[in-house]
């Protein structure tokens, strides 16, 4: 082998060169649009909306329901009146946790609450 | 010249879209009224604030139970019915309302929280009718989020009724 083919093979390709800069940089890219995507999604799905460990909702955090009782409602198995009943006892503690409950009431938001128009700059609440 | 009428056509486009965005927005205040705003917005701000994280946690409450009658409550006793050979076609059309509505609940409510939080974050002082524009929004977006939860109460009220009455047939049955 002469001396002119060792160096024609040791003479390598701009890209041969830099795979290792481009793999990480490809690397980079692909977790910087895959955590995109999981941003977009944890937006999109309403999950950033219940998410209490975000920093904003540290106030709130012990004030969530910590709902122990998950108890499901069997799906198979016959059904008759006890077994009617059962669900009913179950569906109506549910219910009673959700129906009649003032949330998101118009007062909190209304001119006599927030006073922003008043000559008196406090507010009411 | 063309250097001239590009930029003039940019300034146009600039001032064009500020001008079209106050029209769209502008609210019939008097002076005194965004002296009195500007006075007040910050303490308001203050409210609103408190008044986000109080909503944060119905919404966490609510969805929280709504989730669970759907899907641990309703969703097996329809197919309990279906296994029994009942007929749970009402049932079932309330438990798919149930959970449109439910889809419609939270994507109100973060169009509502989005308005909101957009009226705390305004500079107020500096833009005193956008910043009463937003609230009233808000107030709006509120709204809808309230008539979305009065629907689902109804749902699961109507559901309820439903329930009684395949308790009535079983029993007739029997």
């Amino acid at each position: 082998m002469s001396e002119l083919d060792i160096k024609d093979e040791l003479v390598l390709t701009p890209w041969q060169r830099h795979r290792f800069l481009v793999m990480i940089a490809g690397v980079v890219m692909v977790a910087c649009f895959l955590v995109s995507v999981a941003l977009g999604l944890y937006n999109s799905s309403g999950a950033s909306q219940v998410d209490l460990s975000r920093p904003e909702y540290a106030a709130i955090r012990t004030q969530a329901t910590k709902d122990g009782n998950d108890k499901a409602f069997d799906s198979t198995g016959t059904l008759d009146e006890k077994a009617i009943q059962s669900f009913k006892d179950l569906y109506n503690a549910r219910a009673a946790k959700v129906v009649g409950v003032d949330s998101f009431d118009a007062a909190a938001l209304s001119e006599e609450s927030l006073q922003l128009m008043s000559s008196d700059t406090t507010p009411a609440n | 010249m063309r250097r001239m009428l590009t930029s003039f056509l940019l300034v146009a486009l600039v001032f064009g879209g500020s001008v079209a965005y106050a029209e769209d927005t502008a609210t019939a205040l008097t002076d005194a009224d965004l002296v009195n705003i500007r006075a007040n917005c910050v303490s308001v701000q203050a409210a609103l604030n408190r008044i986000r994280e109080s909503d944060t946690l119905a919404r966490v409450n609510l969805a929280q139970q709504y989730e669970t009658i759907s899907t641990k409550l309703m969703a097996p006793l329809n197919s309990r019915v279906a296994l029994n050979r009942l007929d749970g076609v009402e049932l079932t059309k309330t438990t798919v309302d149930f959970n449109n509505k439910l889809d419609e609940f939270r994507s109100l409510y973060l169009q509502y929280k989005e308005t909101l939080s957009r009226a705390i974050d305004l500079k107020c002082t500096d833009q005193p009718v956008a910043f009463y524009d937003t609230l009233n929004l808000a107030r709006t977006h509120r709204a809808a989020v309230r008539d979305a939860v009065i629907q689902m109460s109804g749902l699961i009220k109507q559901y309820s009724g439903q329930v009684d009455a395949l308790q009535i047939t079983v029993k007739d049955k029997s």
